[in-house]
């Protein structure tokens, strides 16, 4: 472990979500538990030019003026929309709007891996096709990474702090722990964390051209199956998430219930290319291991892991050893130690870290891991190599007793993070909470 | 103890090491010097064709520094313009830092970033301000792409989608990571204007809290088109090269740079026999929740956020020296930036040389705010405030001392470096000078 971590106590009072699982969060609730996937047939645009089509990709409409006023809405990217319509679903879900906190302790933390990538193709098509006159002065200011977390301090009046962070498929848990020391730091009373991508046609374009995208061909068909022995590449996804942050024994002296809450974060940084996943197990594994230590939790405390694996070859292989690693620093048997795999429901998508915390904060709250869905390879197709791993599946999802998760991350070019999370049972209160 | 109920120890915080490249020089006693004597880098624009904009011009650096061979594992086509600033200023910011050697000591049998590191690099984290990142590769990419899809000349050859790998703004933070074994945090922050500015202050943060031993912060933007058409659509810029808070200013000239600055804890300074170059005292940044592009013209956000750097900092207002100011030569941010450090500074801000070096390399975007902390500690070492060139006509709007057209001997103890952004997003750090430093 790199990145000196600390032990935290921060609580998530609210959130909300727009992901192909489900445009509500009880409907996104309901299609984790049992394991619907959200992945499907383009549809959206055309992709016959390429070898892969499938996504999981938002496809019911939004109504986005419930929370933002039309003459705003047409200031905003796609983009921009998703990310303040789940930012405004998460602050009033945790009762902001009525708590009286001062705009100068609210932050904005965004995170987005590929930023606004629709109105840069906006932008510079029509500079190609026009020339300089074909420059919109209107659109420009939407293609800065920055201008959703603008937007959103606008439309929610945070004028904390505000910063927008961009690491790749670890950019929302990369936030996440900014997040937690802005609070720590006393910066600010609330962060509204946001994370989430739009998956436009040049950025599936851009993936499938640098073939990281699971395709059929030969005798491969095209899908996301983590861990399994056909996979063959990842599919892509998009959506956005949410959550309101806040110190833990504020949040505990308040009537606001607390939905999750970190206890502990470490990050990990191998020196790996742009666009190779990390290799190494071990220095996750003596992440995971640090945040147990310092946050001083009982192994036996863990419902299950929420891995990164996204069915490629390298990185799942990487996640099954980090994985048989974990398993023995809490104690627990290899095949004891339940595992999800929630990217094989949500697709893979930069920021798609905070998807799949709320993913594995639902199924924890129903007892459950997160199950691998109905259209996944059966145990017959999973690899042997990972033998070792407790996979749950949607037609018999593992029931777990514990009250705490740990969350995995992994990012091309060797960022990993790992985040140590409790559920809203009571007795996921951290020992160190009066 | 903390927010969140954790106990903290803070460290001081100091640099140890800085690395620069900008239109005016392609290292640190360069570009010092040329800013000291008043340079402007502010030329017409030869990278991407600009007739029919209402500017031509910008601070391009030229000619690109070369890929650091020795140490890429990479493919060289892979990097970007950005890549390339970065990883110059990068290298010369650890060599000055000695965290690794310079070129001319290692023998001929260095195999590269492992043998150069005597310190060990492998606790060493990384924090990169991001602008347009890698846009220029994409740029290309995407003008071959379209062309032939249009019709309008025949694409012979698909460009190599090897192209699109700098999009992601962290491509740069990683490839810089993976040449000198950087195994500490690693953080891309894209805020633009303040991008740099907030990667140090962060860095700053993880640092005092004893998150980081030590931290490579700055940030690092190339030119591409797609900038330029947008602030020239906005009619943001200056058709002659910029003139921060003159009374005629038309709007700002971009720029490209990169600058680095090492952000280590004291202790692990002295432990290294490392003298440091200033210590690195307070961080603040707001965000103004007003207009996506416009600053609030009262100055109160504006001060909101010195006040904030300087309470961080622990010090009054009385013992800030002299500002590097953001200074775009807009028309709206110097005066909205004026009337803030009026507010923030009361009857110091009058007293105090204040200057913009935009005038001279140009408005760097997700590097301005590395860029000029550099040159805020550079002041602080030599006691010379460089001039905000392109001054002639006084603004009542700007009544504070902008330190027009010539070098000012001034020998501050602190200083304030500052930057604002779209989206209402401002920052502000503080340095102060160390009785032994270099």
């Amino acid at each position: 472990m790199n990145g000196r971590k600390a032990d935290m106590n921060v609580a998530i009072t609210g959130w909300g979500v727009l992901s192909p699982l489900g445009m509500m969060r009880e409907k996104f609730a309901a299609n984790v538990r049992a394991g619907r996937s959200g992945i499907a047939p383009i549809t959206g645009f055309d992709t016959s030019a390429l070898d892969s089509h499938l996504a999981a990709m938002l496809r019911d409409p939004v109504d986005y003026k419930r929370y933002i006023p039309a003459a705003r809405l047409r200031r905003m990217d796609g983009l921009s929309r998703l990310l303040a319509y789940v930012a405004c679903e998460a602050y009033h879900h945790a009762g902001l709007a009525k708590r009286g906190i001062p705009p100068e302790r609210r932050a904005v933390v965004v995170a987005s891996g590929m930023n606004h990538t629709e109105s840069i193709e906006q932008f510079y098509v029509s500079l190609l096709q026009e020339g300089p006159e074909g420059a919109n002065p209107i659109l420009f200011p939407a293609t800065i990474p920055n201008s959703a977390g603008g937007l959103i301090a606008i439309e929610l009046e945070c004028r904390g702090p505000n910063l927008t962070i961009t690491q790749k498929e670890t950019s929302a848990e990369a936030a996440f722990v900014v997040a937690a020391n802005l609070l720590e730091n006393d910066e600010a009373d609330v962060v509204l964390l946001v994370a989430g991508e739009s998956l436009t046609p040049v950025v599936f374009e851009g993936l499938a051209e640098l073939r990281t995208l699971s395709r059929s061909g030969g005798d491969q068909t095209e899908g996301m199956r983590p861990f399994s022995r056909r996979r063959n590449g990842f599919v892509a996804g998009e959506g956005a998430a949410a959550v309101v942050l806040e110190p833990g024994k504020t949040a505990y002296g308040t009537e606001q219930p607390a939905i999750g809450r970190l206890i502990g974060a470490a990050e990990c940084c191998q020196s790996c290319s742009p666009v190779k996943y990390p290799t190494d197990p071990i220095p996750m594994a003596r992440a995971v291991e640090s945040i147990g230590a310092a946050a001083n939790r009982d192994p036996a405390a863990v419902a299950f892991v929420n891995s990164a694996a996204n069915s490629t070859r390298s990185l799942d292989a990487c996640e099954a050893e980090t994985l048989r690693w974990i398993a023995r620093q809490l104690g627990r048997r290899e095949n004891d130690l339940p595992v999800a795999a929630v990217k094989a429901l949500t697709g893979e998508f930069c920021a798609g870290g905070l998807t799949r915390i709320l993913a594995a904060l639902v199924a924890l709250e129903a007892g459950i891991c997160p199950p691998l869905p109905f259209d996944t390879d059966g145990p017959d197709l999973y690899d042997p190599e990972f033998d070792h791993l407790k996979l749950s599946y949607w037609n018999a999802p593992a029931a777990v007793t514990g009250s705490d998760l740990i969350h995995l991350a992994s990012a091309a070019g060797g960022h990993q993070v790992a985040l140590w999370l409790t559920g809203c049972n009571a007795d996921a209160i951290p020992k160190n909470v009066s | 103890m903390s927010a969140t109920g954790q106990t903290t120890q803070r460290q001081r915080v100091v640099i140890t090491g800085m690395g620069i490249i900008c239109g005016l020089g392609d290292d640190l006693d360069t570009v010092w010097s040329e800013m000291c004597a008043g340079t402007c880098a502010i030329r017409p624009v030869t990278i991407f064709d600009t007739k029919g904009y209402r500017s031509q011009i910008a601070a391009e650096v030229s000619p690109l520094p070369p890929p650091p061979v020795h140490r890429l594992r990479e493919n060289p086509r892979r990097l970007s313009r950005t890549d390339l600033l970065s990883f110059h200023a990068a290298e010369a910011a650890l060599r000055d830092a000695r965290l690794i050697e310079a070129p001319e000591s290692m023998d001929a049998t260095c195999q590269g970033a492992a043998c150069c590191a005597p310190t060990g690099l492998s606790e060493v984290g990384i924090f990169f301000g991001a602008g347009s990142g890698g846009m220029r590769s994409i740029e290309v990419y995407r003008r071959a792409i379209h062309f032939g899809r249009l019709g309008f000349q025949p694409v012979r050859r698909r460009p190599s989608p090897s192209l699109l790998v700098p999009y992601a703004l962290n491509t740069t933070t990683d490839l810089i990571a993976q040449c000198w074994n950087l195994g500490g945090p690693r953080l891309t922050v894209s805020t633009v204007c303040t991008s740099s500015t907030n990667a140090l202050g962060l860095a700053f943060r993880a640092v005092r809290e004893g998150r980081a031993r030590a931290i490579l912060a700055g940030g690092g933007d190339g030119l591409c088109e797609l900038t330029f058409a947008g602030f020239n659509s906005m009619r943001a810029v200056d058709s002659e090269p910029c003139r921060p808070f003159d009374r005629n200013r038309r709007g700002l000239s971009l720029g490209e740079g990169a600058a680095f600055l090492v952000v280590e804890d004291l202790e692990s300074a002295r432990v290294r026999g490392v003298a440091p170059l200033a210590e690195f005292l307070g961080y603040g940044h707001t965000s103004e929740a007003y207009h996506i592009t416009a600053p609030d013209m009262t100055g109160a956000e504006v001060a909101r956020t010195l006040r904030l750097a300087l309470a961080d900092a622990g010090i009054a207002p009385d013992e800030i020296d002299h500002i590097n100011a953001h200074g775009t030569a807009t028309p709206y941010n110097d005066v909205a930036e004026s009337r803030g450090i009026g507010i923030a500074l009361g009857e110091r801000a009058r007293q105090i040389p204040i200057c913009s070096i935009k005038a001279m390399v140009g408005h760097c975007l997700g590097a301005a705010g590395a860029i000029e902390a550099v040159a805020a500690v550079r002041t602080l070492q030599t006691g010379w405030v460089p001039p905000t060139i392109h001054y002639e006509t006084p603004d009542p709007d700007c009544p504070l001392d902008y330190v027009p057209n010539r070098l000012r001997r001034s020998k501050p103890r602190t200083v304030l470096s500052s930057n604002f952004a779209f989206g209402g997003n401002n920052a502000a750090l503080v340095f102060r000078r160390m009785k032994d430093e270099r």
